[in-house]
C-alpha cells in the first residue's frame, strides 16, 4: 500500500497522548508535510509528541485549545489559516468525560461530555471543510457507542451521537469530495483506561473475552486510521469500522 | 478586563453552583469543595475551564496541585486536601492568578 500521509497536511485533535499521539507519529513516519497537534493542557506530553514527529522530518505545530469552546475551536483554526493554506486531514481524537453510572450524571458532566468529544467534531469539520479540497476525516468512537459498558454511559451516549454525526457529515460532505468516517476501538492501552474504576481488572476481563488474546494498542489504531485516509477505502463512506480484535464477536 | 476582588467572588460561586447544580447559598467561602460540594474530579475540571473562560486565564494543573499542597508535608492526606480545599482557598488561588496576569483592580 503506497503512503496515505505523503505530503500531507493534517490535524489531529487529542494528539498529545494515547491514540492521538500515535496517529501523529504514524502521519509523521509515513511522510506527512505539517501535523498540527491539538491537545487540552499536557504541555509536557504535547512538547513530546512534538519532538517524535519532528523525528521523521515533518512539521509538527502545538496547538493548545480547549474543544469543549466554540471560541477555542476558532482560534485553532485561525492559527492553523496564519500557517497553511489547505487541510488534507483531520482525526479527530479529542474526548474526556466521567466515568460514572449513567442515571448520576449530573448536568454539566453530560454537557462537558458531549461538548468535548461530540459537538467539537461538528464545529471542527465546519472550520476543516473550506480549507479541504479533498480529504479525508475520521472520527475515533468506542465500542460503548453501540453496546453497555458499566460507567461508561455518559461517554457511550456521546459516541452514539458522534458516530450518527459521522454518518451525516458523510452523506453532505462526499459530493465535495471529503471523506468522513470512524474507527471504534475495544479497550486500548492508553492513561485513559486507567479512569475506569478497577481498571486492572476490567483489562484482565477484557483480554480473556478478546479472540485476538490482548487488548489494543494505539498503533493497531493508527494503521487503521492510515487505511481511512487512503485511497484505497474510497469507497467507504460514513461508517464506523470496528477494531477490537474480536471483541465484540461474542 | 480587571475584576475587584468582590467581582472574583461572586462569579466564582456563580460558577460553582451552576456547575455543581447547587444553591448559590451552599457556595460560601467556608464550603469544601470535595465533602461540602460534592464535586468530583470532571467537575473541577469543568469549573476549571469556566474560570479560564470567564476570566481569560489559563491555569496550570501542576501549579495548581503545588499551590493546594503547599505546607502540608511531603504527603499529604486526602483530608488535609479536603480541608485546604475550600471556595475560599480558590477565591484566593483566582485572585493570585489574576494579579499575576495584571488583572485586578488594586
Ligand atoms: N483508550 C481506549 O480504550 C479507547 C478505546 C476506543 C476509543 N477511544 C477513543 O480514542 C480517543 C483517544 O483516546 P485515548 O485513550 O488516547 O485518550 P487519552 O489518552 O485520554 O488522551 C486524550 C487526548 O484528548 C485531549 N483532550 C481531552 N479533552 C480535550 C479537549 N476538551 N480539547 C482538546 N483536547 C482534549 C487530551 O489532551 P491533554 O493531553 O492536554 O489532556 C489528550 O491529547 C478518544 O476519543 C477515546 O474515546 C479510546
Amino acid at each position: 500500500m503506497k503512503s496515505a500521509a505523503l505530503g500531507r497536511v493534517a490535524l489531529v485533535s487529542g494528539g498529545s497522548r494515547g491514540i492521538g499521539r500515535a496517529i501523529s507519529l504514524q502521519l509523521a513516519a509515513e511522510g506527512a508535510d505539517t501535523v498540527f497537534v491539538n491537545y487540552l493542557q499536557n504541555d509536557v506530553e504535547a512538547e513530546k509528541t512534538r519532538e517524535l514527529v519532528e523525528q521523521h522530518d515533518c512539521q509538527a505545530h502545538l496547538v493548545r485549545a480547549n474543544l469543549a469552546y466554540p471560541n477555542q475551536i476558532g482560534q485553532l483554526f485561525d492559527q492553523i489559516e496564519q500557517t497553511v493554506d489547505h487541510l488534507d486531514v483531520f482525526i479527530h481524537c479529542a474526548a474526556l468525560t466521567s466515568m460514572k453510572p449513567t442515571l448520576a450524571l449530573r448536568p454539566n458532566q453530560w454537557d462537558l461530555t458531549m461538548n468535548a468529544s461530540t459537538r467539537s467534531f461538528l464545529l471542527c469539520v465546519k472550520r476543516c471543510v473550506p480549507l479541504m479540497r479533498e480529504g479525508a476525516i475520521v472520527a475515533l468512537s468506542s465500542l460503548g457507542g453501540g453496546r453497555v459498558i458499566p460507567n461508561y454511559g455518559a461517554m457511550g451516549i456521546a459516541k452514539a451521537a458522534l458516530e450518527s454525526t459521522v454518518r451525516y457529515l458523510a452523506a453532505e460532505l462526499a459530493p465535495k469530495g471529503i471523506r468522513v468516517n470512524a474507527i471504534s476501538g475495544g479497550l486500548i492501552d492508553t492513561e485513559s483506561i486507567r479512569n475506569f474504576p478497577d481498571s486492572e481488572t476490567l483489562i484482565e476481563e477484557t483480554v480473556k473475552r478478546t479472540p485476538a488474546g490482548r487488548i489494543g494498542q494505539p498503533e493497531d489504531i493508527a494503521d487503521i486510521a492510515m487505511f481511512l485516509i487512503s485511497s484505497e477505502s474510497r469507497w467507504i463512506c460514513g461508517q464506523t469500522l470496528v477494531a477490537d480484535g474480536g471483541l465484540s464477536l461474542s | 478586563m480587571s475584576y475587584t476582588n468582590e467581582e472574583i467572588l461572586s462569579k466564582f460561586q456563580e460558577i460553582v453552583a451552576d456547575a455543581l447544580s447547587v444553591d448559590i447559598s451552599e457556595v460560601v467561602p467556608e464550603a469544601r469543595v470535595f465533602s461540602d460540594l460534592a464535586a468530583e474530579s470532571i467537575d473541577i475540571l469543568d469549573i476549571q475551564f469556566r474560570i479560564e473562560d470567564e476570566f481569560g486565564l489559563k491555569i496550570n494543573r501542576d501549579d495548581f496541585g503545588e499551590r493546594l499542597a503547599e505546607g502540608l508535608g511531603e504527603e499529604p492526606t486526602a483530608q488535609d486536601i479536603d480541608a485546604r480545599f475550600t471556595i475560599g482557598w480558590c477565591v484566593d488561588f483566582i485572585c493570585e492568578e489574576l494579579q499575576a496576569a495584571e488583572k485586578v483592580e488594586e
